[in-house]
């Protein structure tokens, strides 16, 4: 078995071209359609505070998220939000802040509410400091600091998968996404080593030599395993260490969760392999399959978006679908193996009962 | 002894192979010979376990091999007639993967790997990759990795297809010193009847399914014995002159090629009369004539009416 797999990883050695494709083309669509598009959310600041004051709450502003803040004079930032530059732009004072808006900028109150409260949090702050006296002012500041890293009450907000809430984290989307649709394609041209082999006769000769027919599959199998998770560890690591992407505390996980996903994939390609005659008509049938279940699954956009009770439907049958709901539970929902049952389930059911009939049928197929 | 009882494979759609029973002993080079469809793939794909037979036996020293072929695949090579090689692998590297199957020690195997190098007259190109090949250099291969484990019985699927003359002597060579000097027992099978009559002991011939003949090469002819075989060299051949020959009772097995029309006749029959009179009546001029003992294709001709490359 292991002879088997030494040669399959030299044959990949010698023909490494549609593996590498396939690993940029995962990288450069995940980019283009997860983080080209996340450009941050410019808003422009412009503030009567002195200097530090302004610094200070500059600071605790970018703590936000997917927003920019910039620091303009009054005249340039109220120009910017004129020309629609940017839609909003924040006017820091003594005692209050004001919004400045455009038209079409409908999201005003949420950043009102966030702001206020990063608004009033410095200014507090500010206040107990001004306080004391200047010499004690430092001292001040850093027991402020100390009780705010080690607060006495800590609250967290969790989110249930099953409270209805539908979270989209776009990054992660299309990563996962393009991933699970992609990687078909890398584990399929494993298998199609076993459909080539039928054809040319090297698998007559594998079995009439002294190792056992099921060390021959389990070894192909492996190989098309191996291949499609190499390429999975290979991509999400490039996008987890190298691109930053956050992964909620979940990368590793994620690296676990994906196994039942590629599993079923092996199997569905050895069913498309059963019943496939040549490697052309393999390739031909995997491409319809792939291509229906990365749309079905929700690889290309949320399943959650959609409406229509037939598409809802047939995504049952796509294993993409579950595998998205392992990937984001173990990241975005922080679920447990216990909440993702069902998807697991489903995928383990699929890859049984696909490997089950594509070896049958492979078996009766090479007595006949 | 490899012996096969009463082999039968049948399909929904017909019977391929029909209670055939044959025989191979340790040493001896037997051929396979029959037309297209005649059953001879399946029958060694049986023979070499790898489908199973409907009814009938494989024995291997008098013991049926159906349920444990181990005993069987450890003592057999296959040469397919596919060229069944990794073209991206050199041929040293398909050689180690193929024999690391027999779970041959490493040091046997590397010693065994340069000995089948030599004897396929490789070893300069072993580090070559098997696509930049030429087609006798893989029909070569090929050969060489069905004798990595030494196979007491080899079997041979029609090695010297598609190659030019000189890849086709030396793989001959090949396997007339493999048995001579290994003692190895070959069942080969092959369209071309010259390489049948120059390396085959006993002979079975096959057809729709059954074994219609069996022998040795003079038994096999002696089949023809009470005829011989006529080849007649003639100019301004025409179809008439062909259909009145036809006619003639006494004629069979008629032939014919550019310029060239064979037949057989009964030991003793005169027939020159009739054949000078039949070239006068149609104007063909009769340039020369031969007597022939019967060969193989024609013995095949008379049993299956076919010629084995139809």
């Amino acid at each position: 078995m292991i002879n088997i797999l030494k040669t399959k990883l030299i044959l990949l050695k010698r023909e490494p071209l549609s593996f590498i494709v396939i690993t940029i083309i995962i990288c450069l669509f995940a980019y283009i359609l997860g983080l080209g598009q996340q450009a941050k959310l410019p808003i422009a600041v412009y503030s009567n505070l002195d200097k530090n004051l302004t610094e200070t709450m500059l600071q605790e502003l970018k703590k936000m998220p997917d927003v920019e803040y910039q620091l303009y004079d009054e005249e340039e930032a109220l120009k910017l939000v004129e020309e629609g530059d940017v839609e909003l732009a924040v006017h820091l004072q003594a005692s209050s802040f004001e919004l400045i808006s455009s038209p079409n900028f409908l999201n005003a109150p949420l950043f009102q509410n966030e702001i206020s409260t990063i608004y009033r949090e410095v200014m507090q702050n500010e206040t107990i400091v001004t306080a004391y006296p200047v010499e004690q002012q430092k001292n001040i500041q850093s027991i402020l600091n100390e009780v705010e890293s080690n607060a006495s009450f800590n609250v967290e907000y969790t989110n249930f998968s099953n409270d209805g809430d539908f979270i989209y984290d776009s990054k992660l989307h299309s990563l996962f996404g393009f991933t699970l649709f992609m990687v078909i394609y890398t584990i399929a041209n494993g298998v199609n080593h076993l459909v080539m082999e039928r054809r040319n006769h090297i698998w007559s000769r594998l079995t009439v030599s002294s190792i056992g027919k099921t060390q021959i599959y389990i070894a192909n199998l492996a190989y098309s395993f191996l291949l499609g998770y190499l390429q999975v560890v290979l991509v999400l690591s490039i996008f987890h260490f190298g691109v930053g992407v956050d992964f909620y505390g979940g990368f590793f996980k994620t690296l676990i969760a994906i196994i039942p996903y590629l599993f079923c994939i092996v199997a569905l390609t050895i069913f498309v392999a059963s019943i496939a005659e040549t490697p052309g008509k393999f390739n031909a049938f995997i491409v319809v399959l792939a291509v229906p279940f990365a749309m079905l699954g929700g690889a290309y956009w949320p399943i959650e978006i959609v409406t229509s009770k037939v598409i809802l439907t047939l995504s049952y049958i796509s294993p993409i679908t579950y595998g998205m709901q392992i990937l984001n539970g173990v990241t975005i929902h922080g679920a447990t193996i216990n909440e993702l049952f069902q998807p697991l389930g489903m995928l383990l059911l699929m890859a049984v009962i696909l490997m089950g009939i594509g070896i049958n049928v492979l078996e009766k197929k090479g007595h006949s | 002894m490899i012996e096969v009882v009463n082999l039968t494979k049948a399909y929904k759609k017909g019977t391929a192979v029909d209670h055939i029973n044959f025989y191979i002993e340790p040493g001896e080079i037997v051929g396979l010979l029959g037309p297209n469809g005649a059953g001879k793939s399946t029958t060694i794909a049986m023979l070499s376990t790898l489908i199973p037979p409907t009814d009938g036996d494989v024995l291997l020293q008098q013991k049926s091999v159906l349920k444990d072929p181990s005993s069987l695949r450890k003592v057999l090579g296959v040469v397919p007639q596919e060229i069944a090689l990794y073209g991206d692998l050199t041929a040293k590297e398909n050689l180690n993967f193929f024999g690391n199957l027999y779970k041959m020690p490493k040091t046997q195997l590397k010693n065994r790997v340069e000995v089948v190098l030599q004897q396929i007259g490789l070893e300069q190109e072993s580090k070559k990759l098997v696509k930049h090949y030429s087609g006798g250099m893989k029909r070569r291969l090929n050969i060489g990795v069905a004798l990595l484990h030494e196979p007491q019985y080899l079997i041979m699927d029609e090695p010297t297809v598609g190659i030019d003359p000189q890849s086709r002597n030396h793989i001959l060579e090949t396997v007339k010193k493999l048995n001579e000097h290994s003692n190895t027992a070959i069942i080969y099978t092959s369209h071309y009847m010259e390489e049948v009559e120059y390396l085959c002991d006993r002979i079975y011939i096959m057809d729709q399914g059954r074994i219609i003949a069996s022998g040795t090469k003079e038994e096999i002819k002696a089949i023809l014995s009470s005829e011989n075989t006529i080849v007649v060299k003639v100019e301004n051949y025409s179809n008439d002159f062909m259909n009145d020959l036809l006619k003639q009772p006494f004629l069979s097995n008629i032939n014919s090629s550019e310029g060239e029309v064979a037949f057989t006749v009964a030991k003793g029959m005169n027939f020159l009369p009739t054949l000078f009179s039949l070239c006068e009546h149609h104007r063909v001029l009769l340039k020369s004539f031969q007597v022939e003992e019967p060969t193989l294709e024609d013995v095949f001709l008379h049993l299956t009416g076919r010629a084995l490359r139809n």
